[in-house]
């Protein structure tokens, strides 16, 4: 009785309006992933990088080139879990493709804990595609989890192995420029996305196309079709609009003295 | 079935640190602190399999003599050379010294390539291909000028200049790609919490 009453007493809110405006995102989100999973249409605008991606996966295919893909410094229980999140959708559509394509896919990984769930997400396509004894566990490999000998590693891939395309999306900081340029030296076509803004600089500048920031989350509307995906964007689209007017509202009364 | 459970312990753990975060109440806090204290000890024995990723693919290379195979047979060979001096600990002076005159200075080796392909990329960049480009060529150019005596001596505002470049329409492209990361990271986070999405599983 004593332990129940001590579960049940001593609640206090520690952030009520972080909560809230957690709860606007989540009814939102639902009602859109829903309408997206009943079939509604939604546009989506063109990004360059996600049409690149599908070419470079064909591409590969009538080459018999590999495919290689790198997902950064991240790892799944750090704080920047969720970007390699993104660079495991973007991976899950280049090992469903690689699979029916017969097309060799190299990864390239520098914390452990991203190892798994690429060689996961490797074997779950290989799977779907029916050869699942065509799945190899070294196609992933881990690197170092040092940055710098992170791309060390990753400059060796892309010098050694003869690649068709390189995408790179997740966690990545300055050391970005190493493995793009070397790319860029062996005409290897390449994709490349991260959220760090001082990091697209190096992005864009030496790879083909980039992935600008939120886009990199987008990977499993524009790749993989998915409704959940769609109904996120669209959320938020949602959210960006509903901040964008509070910031000028904001503005115009500050101007005016109001606020 | 093996999916499902998955997802489901995934799913209650990811609640109960979310909870941790809006919530204060000592129960649940405690167990968010278990919670995260027990994904750093996993990350860590994650590491374990990393090494074993590492042997795995570099002896199928020297066994099968693939292009390049001498380096990594020598990384196998560094790689047990540190196991058998990391044994004494990280601290232990042998680690202490391999780190110190062999990792270090390959480390900022590699590194100071960043310089000469920082060159290479920049020039590169500075071709005007379209009115993004020029956008991007005029900006660099200004920024560069700013921040060296030369610049001041074509025209005194240049510093100036570049200083409003840097504060007005660098900061608020770097805010506009930070909010919509925001936002992105919210609802990636959402998708996961709601079972929606776990391609690793």
């Amino acid at each position: 009785m004593e332990a129940v009453s001590r579960i049940l007493t001593g609640w206090t809110l520690a952030s009520p309006g972080a909560l809230i405006i957690l709860l606007v995102f989540l009814a939102l989100f639902y009602l859109f992933a829903a309408r997206a999973r009943a079939g509604w249409v939604y546009q989506l605008r063109k990004i360059g990088a996600f049409e690149a991606i599908r070419q470079a996966v064909g591409q590969a295919a009538e080459m018999g080139k590999p495919l290689h893909m790198a997902l950064g410094t991240g790892g799944i229980g750090t704080p920047t879990a969720l970007e390699t999140m993104a660079g495991l959708t973007a991976l899950e559509y280049l090992a469903q493709q690689s699979a029916l394509c017969r097309t060799p896919l190299l990864v390239n990984v520098a914390d452990p804990t991203s190892l798994p769930a690429a060689q996961a997400t490797l074997y779950h396509a290989y799977q779907q595609a029916g050869y699942p004894d065509e799945y190899d566990a070294n196609q992933v490999r881990f690197v170092a989890p040092d940055p710098v000998a992170y791309a060390a590693g990753v400059m060796g891939t892309l010098g050694q192995e003869n690649l068709a395309a390189s995408v790179m999306v997740g966690t990545f900081g300055d050391e970005f420029l190493l493995m793009g340029e070397t790319g860029n030296r062996r005409k290897i076509t390449q994709i490349g996305g991260t959220t760090n803004p001082h990091t697209l600089p190096f992005v864009y500048t030496s790879v083909d196309h980039t992935l600008i920031g939120e886009e990199i989350f987008a990977s499993g509307a524009y790749l993989l079709d998915k409704p959940n995906h769609v109904g996120g964007l669209v959320t938020q689209d949602v959210m960006r609009s509903a901040i964008v007017i509070t910031v000028v509202i904001g503005v115009i009364l500050k101007t005016l003295g109001i606020l | 079935m093996k999916r499902i459970v998955l997802s489901v312990v995934a799913g209650a753990v990811a609640l109960m640190v979310l909870l941790d975060f809006f919530v204060e109440h000592p129960i649940v806090n405690k167990a968010g602190m278990i919670l995260t204290e027990g994904a750093v000890i996993l990350a860590a024995f994650a590491m374990i399999l990393g090494l074993v990723n590492l042997f795995s693919v570099h002896t199928t290379r020297v066994r099968k003599r693939e292009k390049d195979w001498a380096y990594s047979a020598i990384l196998i060979l560094v790689v047990l050379i540190m196991l058998i001096f990391g044994l004494g600990g990280p601290g232990s002076p042998p680690v202490a010294w391999i780190f110190r005159y062999v990792y270090s200075p390959l480390q900022a080796t590699i590194f100071s390539l960043l310089a000469f392909f920082m060159v290479s990329a920049a020039y590169r960049a500075f071709r005007v291909r379209n009115w993004e480009t020029a956008l991007f060529v005029v900006a660099g150019i200004i920024v560069l000028l700013g921040q060296i005596p030369l610049g001041r001596l074509i025209w005194e505002q240049m510093p100036v200049l570049k200083d409003w470049i840097l504060a007005v329409p660098a900061t608020a492209g770097t805010r506009g790609i930070l909010l919509g990361v925001a936002l992105g990271t919210v609802i990636a986070g959402l998708r996961f919490l709601l079972f929606m999405d776990r391609p690793y599983l």
